[in-house]
């Protein structure tokens, strides 16, 4: 890759380097989960892959930089796929903080595409995120969890042990 | 320009927070010679002109917040129990032992990190924790539990 020259500040290369942690671990994370969730087990992938069942436990393990493609390829030998979103630098770990979801920084037609569904109300906040300013959407809950609600109640379960899917807020800049 | 110290010190003793969540607080130790090793070892990798070595501080830092966020890694087997009170902290290079402090007369709820050593050169064949770091450990919660 080519260099400016240009120094880079200590301060955004330990923020850029956490977040670069933050994601490999949180692709650790999800291959751990994937893996249990489809009852795939190591050999079970090296053998869909035709890898090594030792290069697999490598990938397990955290060891390396995995690329999109082998991640994608893991991911497909247990039946599942990942969906990208952006937050903004450091969010993930304030969310964690503050157990919450985190904010998602919608940037292309297909993230907006998702916001706007349901969307009924509009608010323009003056959030100090750079030059651009923040729009949060509030949408109502998914149907099919509202759907999905219904169909509890109706089954006998009473109203007040069901709780109500909660509302979707999405942030995004313009 | 100075460097700011992202470190959190505690007002009443030599211990700093690497990271403070919903369920607990990720503390250093003071060993008994009132020393807290895992600060140097943490901020030497944090402040090291080695990349590799910054990530594996970050990879750490990700850990502690995960924590002390949920009291439990995301990934199970990146935390091993070691001993009766002792567990430690996986990452695919560094290894931190540490023991969880239910309450003392300042902190309440805390994973305290002994030390830090790089898996590489702190492993055996069987792949366990060498003796000399889990003395370590063992010795380091003691002198950090008369310190209170």
């Amino acid at each position: 890759m080519a260099r400016t020259g240009i120094a880079k500040s200590s301060a955004i290369d330990e923020a850029v380097l956490d977040a670069a942690a933050r994601l490999r671990g949180r692709i650790l994370a999800l291959m751990h989960g994937a893996a249990e969730k489809s009852g795939c087990t190591q050999q079970m992938i090296a053998d869909a892959l035709g890898v090594r069942r030792g290069a697999v436990n490598q990938v397990f393990n955290g060891r390396g930089n995995i690329t999109v493609n082998t991640f994608a390829e893991y991911l497909g030998a247990m039946g599942l796929e990942a969906d990208v979103v952006l937050v903004p630098l450091g969010e993930i770990s304030t969310a964690m903080r503050e157990r919450r979801q985190p904010e998602w920084v919608a940037v292309t037609r297909s993230d907006s595409d998702r916001v706007t569904i349901h969307a009924q109300r509009l608010h323009i906040l003056s959030v100090s995120s750079g030059d651009w300013s923040v729009r949060t959407r509030e949408e109502d809950p998914p149907r099919h969890l509202v759907a999905h609600r219904s169909r509890i109640i109706a089954s006998g379960q009473s109203a007040s042990e069901v709780p109500e899917p909660l509302k979707v807020v999405t942030n995004w800049r313009s | 320009m100075t460097e700011q110290d992202p470190l959190a010190h505690c007002t009443e003793c030599p211990r700093v927070t690497f990271a403070s969540g919903a369920v607990l607080s990720v503390e250093s130790t003071i060993d008994p010679n009132g020393m807290s090793q895992v600060i140097d070892q943490l901020e030497a990798l944090r402040k090291s002109s080695n990349r590799r070595k910054r990530e594996r501080h970050s990879d750490l830092k990700f850990r502690f917040e995960q924590l002390a966020a949920y009291g439990e890694l995301e990934v199970p087997r990146e935390m091993r129990k070691l001993g009766p009170e002792l567990l430690e902290i996986k990452t695919a290079d560094d290894r931190v032992p540490f023991y969880f402090l239910v309450a003392s007369n300042r902190h309440v709820r805390a994973a305290r990190l002994t030390h830090q050593f790089e898996k590489s050169t702190g492993r055996t064949a069987a792949g366990k924790t060498p003796r000399k770091h889990l003395n370590l450990a063992n010795w380091i919660m003691k002198g950090d539990r008369d310190h209170g």
